[in-house]
């Protein structure tokens, strides 16, 4: 049986034919609905011998401290981070937008689907501005804009205000697939490339699929955590 | 000291804006609140195609009813006559696009004298029911009101980056996005700047499904369309927002049902209907309009309001010992 259903998508690709995916109504890829977003607290994934560091990241990298990891202090993961971040996503398409509606630290990301320019007064912020536009298949996010405030990951790898992020979002049959790059040529010496593969969310009977997240209760644990730098235990 | 205040909160909610972008944003609102004519933009309406909505209300919503009572913009026409009611290929509504509240209710959604004391001037407010303006709390709860709004402004819940409650979400000054997802499940998603909050609202008739013991800030809406009008069902409300600055307030009981009635393609009027037997006398309304965001290219921007507001904590704490907080030094 998997062997019939292999030749299918075998004989379907030799033919050229895009495996049957949800579309909407004007024939684009159909990414509504709930998303479970992968956990991906360190971008290295253990390979920190790849990291194409330049040596300001490389030191900034080995300086960072964990405790001070902004979001213990509720600020926003920033981009791309939000996309390793391991809640919930609901995602809204309309012709004109593609909303990214998350559960962590109730954000959101309307990003416009007309390939639109950035704003020429951009002003640095934790999410940074985002555009968008479609090439065939694959919808593809233009972040810039993007503060030096956020970390990428959890494991503490950092960037610059010149940070330059490029996703390319496809649909599959059953999942999202993630392709994005990390342009940040004063940390990085060339693109750094990830993917992440963004599965359906469960249904959880009896709850709202998207809970209320509220990063704003005073968080006075953050000065019981631990340092990482030995010099400050 | 409103402005004091209010600088405060600007400080801290703004601070990653510069002064650049909040003076393009003021000029935003300036122009928008001179009711200069509209410029075409992205949300600048189309030549008109759609029919006249069936049903809708003649002569103005509630807000209209009242003369947009109070607030920024309300009850406010464009200029330039508005066309139809847009709609979407289903026949619903289309209420895509920026719009701004006229609220006005940010300092006190009820008709209120001025409270120099908390920074509140004298106003309407938004209450349109019962008709003196007035929000018609048991009398526990205006003697709480007072104890609050004079003695524990430390608690409002805006100050603390807490996500907003409704009605006070939609009342908020800023902008807000509207988005109409076509596909089988049917949603209206509003999406705000101010305190990044957003709703997603199902519109396919379905329950409530949580517990009567769970409380979110923004509660559970569930709407669904009555002809033109969306009704949101807004239950499971926590006891922690304020509606105002002014300390008007509800108990976790609150149970609100909300009216966006879309009267021409730039306007829609909003009524809440608000109950809760633990705090108020009686059921009382909120009205005001809704107008469409004029301004070419608006994009909502980054709120950034997180938590630990040492600022407000300290400035309340110098403020109630007495001390002047006007020229405090820079940090």
């Amino acid at each position: 049986m998997k062997v019939g259903v292999l030749l299918l998508l075998c004989l379907a690709a030799a033919a050229g034919q895009t495996p049957q995916i949800p579309r909407t109504a004007d024939g684009k890829p159909d990414f509504s609905g709930y998303w479970n977003l992968p956990y991906f607290p360190n971008m290295a994934q253990n390979k920190e011998a790849e990291v194409p560091y330049t040596p300001e990241g490389l030191a900034a990298f080995k300086n960072h401290d964990a405790k001070d990891d902004p979001t213990s202090l509720c600020l926003y993961p920033g981009v791309p981070r939000i996309m390793s971040s391991p809640y919930p996503m609901q995602i809204i398409q309309t012709h004109d937008y593609v909303a990214m509606l998350f559960e962590y630290m109730q954000l959101w990301r309307a990003i416009p689907t007309d390939h639109r320019p950035h704003p020429t007064n951009l002003q640095p912020s934790f999410m940074g501005d985002s555009v968008g536009w479609w090439e065939g298949d694959t919808f593809v996010i233009d972040t810039i804009g993007l503060n030096a405030k956020t970390w990428l990951d959890t494991a503490g790898h950092q960037h610059s205000d010149q940070l330059h992020v490029t996703e390319r979002l496809t649909r599959t049959s059953e999942t999202l697939v993630l392709d994005f790059t990390v342009d940040d040529p004063p940390m990085y010496s060339k693109p750094w490339n990830h993917r992440r593969v963004i599965k359906p969310l469960a249904q959880r009977p009896g709850l709202p699929m998207l809970l209320e997240y509220s990063c704003n209760e005073n968080n006075k644990d953050v000065q019981h955590l631990i340092s990482t730098k030995p010099e400050q235990r | 000291m409103r402005i004091e205040r209010q600088r405060t909160k600007m400080r801290n909610r703004f601070w990653e804006c510069s002064a650049g972008a909040i003076a393009a944003a003021a000029t935003a609102v300036v122009f928008w609140m001179s009711g200069a004519p509209p410029v075409k933009g992205q949300d600048a309406p189309p030549a008109p195609q759609a029919t006249p909505q069936e049903g809708a209300p003649k002569g103005g919503g509630p807000g209209a009813a009242k003369g947009g009572r109070g607030g920024r913009g309300g009850g406010k026409a464009p200029a330039v006559p508005a066309g139809p009611v847009r709609r979407l290929p289903n026949g619903k509504p289309d209420i895509q696009g920026y719009w701004n509240a006229g609220g006005g209710g940010l300092f006190s959604i009820e008709a209120t004298e001025a409270r120099k004391q908390i920074g509140v001037n004298a106003g309407k407010g938004i209450v349109v029911d019962p008709a003196d303006g007035k929000i018609p709390y048991q009398p526990w709860a205006r003697e709480k009101e007072i104890d609050l709004s004079e003695n524990h402004t430390i608690e409002e819940s805006d100050a603390h980056c807490y996500t907003s409650g409704i009605p006070h979400m939609v009342e908020a000054q800023s902008s807000f996005q509207i988005l109409q997802p076509e596909g089988p499940a049917e949603y209206v998603i509003m999406i705000w700047e101010y305190m990044h909050n957003y709703r997603i609202i199902p519109t396919d008739g379905r329950p409530h499904v949580l517990p009567s013991n769970v409380h979110l800030f923004a509660g559970d809406p569930k709407g669904h369309w009555e002809g033109d009008v969306l009704v949101v069902d807004d239950a499971n409300q926590n006891a922690r927002t304020w509606f105002d600055i002014a300390a008007n307030f509800h108990s976790d009981q609150i149970h609100v049902v909300e009216r966006f009635t879309p009267m021409d393609e730039n306007r829609i009027a909003y009524e809440a209907l608000i109950e809760d037997p633990k705090v108020y006398t009686q059921p009382w309304k909120v009205a005001f309009n809704i107008n469409r965001n004029m301004t070419p290219n608006y994009r909502n921007m980054e709120f950034s309001c997180w938590e630990g507001e040492h600022d407000v904590t300290e400035k309340y704490t110098l403020e109630s010992q007495g001390a002047d907080t006007k020229n405090l030094p820079k940090k």
